[in-house]
């Protein structure tokens, strides 16, 4: 009698016959694989009493196990392929044990159902006859929920909607596996657990792991994060792997078989460490020549010692490397030669898809998605899809799409980003219920977690988001999204020494984290340590040459010290790296109006729209420069274009309104309604700011002081604070409030700040200070230095100044803080 | 699209750029629509009789050519489609230009076409229309195809003027205006062209000139002179470089 069974890591499918084992690996196409009984592992262990065992032994444990299968019709076991130099196994009191209890459970579960219905996706199936006329998940739940108390755990790649569906009937502990069952990749796994054994499978899955593959520690360790080993009282995976290690090092004549030659797995396993670790500088330096040469020789070794397989595993932790370094081109080259080596495996098209979307070809990742899902990654490529809609800023069909994902696919990829949209989308109370929702569902995910502090910050809650980002830190130890995300908390509160200590150290301990490295030398800058931050950023574009985040950074460097030109040079470097990169465009605009080139930035805007027709910075750039210009009519038509094509903009609209109101069309004032409702998120505040400074424009002055007042003090955001508290003191001076003015400014460092004082220190006849006001304004912005002039000069002393020159130089002040330009 | 031609006029006023702009508007109002084969096929075109030039769709449907395996041909019919609905087979695809060349990576001779023959069944498209769905507005199925960025013959200055203002500059010289028509870097992907859009098929009695570079040796010089001889007969200039 022949019965088919399933190993344990749902790649291959296997039939017992009387004096051999076959095997076929799916999806491959190809003639069985015929192996002796030894080859086999006993997957489905009455105890957790685990000790190496000799030959004899092992093939005693195997004869006994087809025999059972002879006597007990229909009763099919869990296997997994055993490399019989390397395998555990049961005793023989353990063997004598699992028969009485394959005999009295015999009755109790049918295993070929949960083999032949649910471990094996039935498309994978399609050319081996045996598994014809499957039966279905729901008759596996049945079984299992009427199983015999000796069964105590079942492990498999059961289709996760069929098993969510029926879940409903399941009790909470089940559920909650159910729940957790979102681990990375296709191979969804599901666990029911029993009362006697906490152990179970899962101990043996995970040490036939560690056996069986290269990157061993990642995949145990995501395994039982996704499983909820701490739900489940699973001893540490720590303890487990350490001591798998200490077995292995005293193994040291552990022969291998896989693959085309015999090899000694640990120097194997050492050659591929090593030889990785020389090919990750060629690819963060770009040297793709030799890359692709040592990538060759690591390929062709794993490909005679360890299959396809291994190399394919090999290729896609490189091609993620050069991800991580900014190489995105060597990135696709070995996921796309990933492909090739495993055609069947799903995570290298995965890693494909991630380098097309990374590189903006949509097309070609929709394709590698379409292959990934085909090879069981469909939380990838569902997540994948909605990463494509929401480039192509289409958040909502994102969301519905996701949204109706969720539900069948338990993958935190999935629910993440669907809580994201709602972000995106500026729906930050939806995004707050909804990162709940995840972080309830899926309690050991940290990203989830990470998002509902992040979306907290939006929402104005900054107090609550550090607390979280420190418990996050406290439960998962150095995490630098958790300790990005909590440094730039720290900032908006105005704390940005601590930012600066904890970018720093995520830095540190964290060398490719590019968001540290990059934020840390972005608040240096902001705190006007120029050379610290230009020393940083030099050595981050010295380490990793293709990344262009660098080299905005520097010539952001540059251009807060006026050195324009090389600002422009290192833009002009970055727009050649990338030029499907708006944001060095951006910049470029930004430096010519510094240098008060209104000309040069209106051309450098007109250039941005052509190749990014839909970029929202550069439509509002070149709505304000025509504004700067004195061209009102054309500012506003421009304001009122941005408006209809990003309805959701508020400061657009208020730009607009503000615009309209100064060139007094009334029905259009009418038309864009004004800031209404409680300031939470930063552009709410902005959109308040701005509200003010138009009541102000129209003569309205109580409440527009009233507001100013109201956003100085009362918004979380120290940085917005401070756009309030300047345009305040501007306010207060041309009232001839200058005491309050100089109030409103305390700790204020800006040069506009510096500029306001020098005024209110010249109608108050202060001359030291107004010296001192002087020597600190030396050198501010070309286009404030007409307005110094202008003060230093008398023509525009207290009570001759023309407010709407203030007004501009607020707005300017408010465009260098990068919230838009109006 | 003339809401993108006030937006150019207005910022070449700004820049003092109007007369450059209205220069470029000079020179595109006599552009030239050129279609460029390689002599193979020009030969076929030239010397076949009543042969007539047909849109790569019916060239596919009859059997007369392959599909090419690359990034283009694989998402032509989708881009195509939707800019020409349902009449998309009818459609015949060349470039603007205001010198001798037309778009050399397909193909180093140039047939031109006499405006007569064509305009008033030839529309102009912003850029490669590949390119402009794929790369530069990422236009799914189900999308709207963007406004402005087509013109009738009759407008091609206009579109060419809100396409191309931004690269401008004072006193810009006359062969780099040309040059900013029809951009041949040597690659398709890098060219930078005003598409053509032309319905139905051509005879050669729509041809006004072609242009080329000349073959001395071997099989192309043979071919060259019998397509030398029929233009000739036809009474089409062939200017050989």
């Amino acid at each position: 009698m022949t019965k088919v069974i399933m190993s344990g890591s749902a790649r291959v499918a296997v039939r017992i016959d009387a004096d051999s084992v076959r095997l076929w690996k799916y999806g491959a196409n190809k003639e069985p694989q015929t192996l002796p009984h030894r080859y086999l592992r006993l997957l489905f262990s009455p105890t957790d009493d685990l000790t190496p065992l000799d030959t004899d032994n092992n093939e005693a444990v195997t004869r006994g196990l087809t025999e059972r299968v002879d006597l007990a019709d229909g009763l099919m076991l869990y296997v997994s392929i055993l490399d019989p130099n390397l395998s555990l196994g049961c005793k023989k009191g353990a063997a004598r044990e699992l028969n009485e209890i394959l005999l009295s459970s015999s009755a109790a579960i049918r295993f070929s159902d949960l083999v032949t219905s649910a471990l094996i996706p039935a498309r994978y199936l399609a050319d081996i006859p045996e598994f014809e006329g499957v039966s279905k998940v729901s008759s596996l739940i049945a079984t299992i929920k009427g199983q015999a108390p000796a069964l105590h755990t079942v492990y498999g790649a059961l289709d996760g909607a069929a098993l969510a569906a029926n879940a409903q009937e399941l009790g909470e502990g089940t559920k909650r596996l159910v729940a957790a069952s979102g681990i990375p990749g296709r191979m969804a796994q599901k666990m029911v657990a029993g009362e006697l054994d906490k152990l179970g499978i899962e101990r043996m899955e995970a040490m036939r792991l560690l056996k069986g593959t290269p990157n061993f520690r990642d995949l145990v360790v995501e395994w039982f994060k996704a499983v909820g080993a701490r739900a489940l009282d699973i001893p540490s995976m720590q303890e487990l792997i350490e001591g798998e290690r200490d077995t292995q090092a005293g193994d040291s004549e552990a022969k291998g078989t896989k693959g085309t030659d015999t090899y000694d797995r640990r120097t194997i396993f050492d050659r591929v460490g090593k030889q990785k670790a020389d090919i990750t500088p060629l690819l963060r330096l770009g040297k793709r020549e030799r890359a692709i040469r040592y990538t060759q020789q690591l390929i062709d070794m794993q490909m005679k010692y360890g299959g396809g397989e291994y190399a394919a595993k090999t290729l896609c932790d490189l091609s993620q490397r050069a991800k991580e370094l900014g190489n995105l081109h060597m990135q696709i080259s070995l996921a796309e030669w990933a492909t090739r080596v495993a055609p069947t495996d799903g995570w290298s098209y995965c890693q494909l898809a991630d380098g097309f979307i990374g590189l903006g070809k949509f097309d070609d990742a929709k394709k590698s998605l379409e292959h990934a899902r085909i090879w069981g990654q469909a939380a990838y490529a569902t997540s994948g899809l909605a990463r494509i809609l929401m480039a192509h800023e289409r958040y909502q069909a994102a969301l519905d799409l996701l949204d109706h994902e969720r539900q069948s696919i338990a993958d935190t990829f999935v629910w993440n980003q669907w809580a994201e949209c709602h972000r995106r989308l500026n729906r930050i109370d939806d995004a707050l219920n909804a990162y709940g929702e995840v972080a309830e569902r899926f309690p050991e995910d940290r990203v989830a977690r990470c998002g509902l502090a992040s979306t907290l910050v939006d929402a104005g809650r900054i107090d609550e988001a550090i607390s979280m980002y420190y418990l996050i830190l406290e439960q998962v130890g150095s995490d630098p999204i958790a300790s990005n995300g909590l440094a730039h908390a720290h900032h908006l509160q105005g704390d940005d020494e601590s930012a600066l200590t904890l970018y720093s150290r995520t830095a540190r301990e964290h060398p490719e984290d590019f968001i540290s490295i990059s934020s840390h030398a972005h608040l240096l800058r902001i705190l006007h340590r120029f050379s610290e931050a230009t020393a940083r950023y030099r050595w981050a574009h010295a380490q990793y040459p293709l990344v262009v985040t660098f080299l905005e950074g520097l010539a952001d460097v540059a251009k807060a010290e006026l050195l324009f030109d090389s600002s422009l040079r290192y833009l002009e470097q970055a727009i050649s790296m990338d030029p499907r990169r708006p944001n060095a465009y951006v910049s470029r605009i930004d430096v010519f109006r510094r240098m008060g080139q209104k000309r040069a930035a209106l051309n450098a805007a007109d250039k941005l729209i052509a190749e990014f027709p839909k970029n929202f910075t550069a439509m509002m750039a070149r709505a304000s420069l025509f504004k700067e210009l004195g061209e009102l009519a054309i500012a506003v038509d421009s304001y009122k274009r941005v408006v209809d094509e990003f309805p959701e903009s508020t400061e657009a609209g208020f730009a607009a309104r503000a615009l309209a109101q100064l060139t007094g069309n009334k029905k259009e004032v009418e038309r864009l309604k004004g800031y209404e409702g409680n300031p939470r998120s930063q552009w709410d505040w902005l959109a308040l700011h701005l509200d003010a400074l138009r009541l102000l424009r129209i003569g309205r002055w109580k409440p527009g002081e009233s507001q100013l007042r109201l956003g100085s003090e009362k918004s979380p955001f120290q940085h917005i604070r401070s756009v309030f508290r300047r345009s305040l003191s501007g306010f207060l001076v041309s009232k001839g409030r200058y005491g309050e003015a100089l109030d409103a400014l305390e700790f204020d460092t800006s040069d506009i700040g510096a500029l306001i004082r020098l005024h209110a220190f010249i109608a108050l006849d202060d001359t030291a200070n107004v010296v001192t006001s002087k020597n600190r304004t030396a050198h501010v912005p070309d286009r404030m230095t007409k307005l110094r002039s202008l003060l230093l000069s008398g023509h525009a002393g207290p009570g001759k100044r023309d407010s709407s020159e203030w007004s501009e130089v607020v707005d300017e002040e408010i465009r260098q803080l990068g919230l838009g330009t109006f | 699209m003339l809401q993108r031609y006030t937006d150019a006029q207005a910022s070449c006023k700004a820049l003092n750029l109007e007369s450059e702009l209205a220069r470029l508007e000079a020179i595109t109002s006599t552009t030239k629509v050129a279609i460029c084969r390689n002599l193979n096929a020009l030969y076929h075109f030239v010397t076949a009789g009543q042969s007539l030039q047909i849109s790569f769709y019916r060239q596919v449907s009859s059997g007369g050519r392959l599909p090419e395996n690359n990034a283009f041909d694989d998402i032509r019919t989708s881009v195509d489609s939707r800019l020409f609905p349902h009449y998309y087979q009818d459609i015949l695809f060349g470039a603007l230009t205001a010198t001798d060349a037309g778009v050399t990576s397909y193909g180093p001779y140039s047939i031109f076409l006499n405006d007569v023959a064509i305009s008033d069944r030839t529309s102009l498209f912003e850029e490669n229309s590949l390119v402009f769905f794929r790369d530069k507005h990422k236009i799914a199925p189900g999308d709207k195809v963007p406004v402005g960025y087509r013109a009738t013959w009759a407008e091609r200055a206009l579109l060419a003027a809100a396409k191309l203002h931004p690269r401008l500059t004072a006193e810009i010289p006359e062969n780099e205006l040309a040059s900013l028509v029809l951009l041949n870097a040597g690659s398709i992907e890098k060219e930078d062209f005003i598409e053509a859009h032309i319905h139905g098929s051509l005879s050669l009695y729509s041809v006004e000139k072609v242009c080329g570079p000349n073959a001395d040796t071997g099989r192309e010089s043979v071919m060259l002179q019998a397509v030398t001889e029929y233009l000739e007969a036809a009474n089409i200039p062939l200017e050989l470089t």
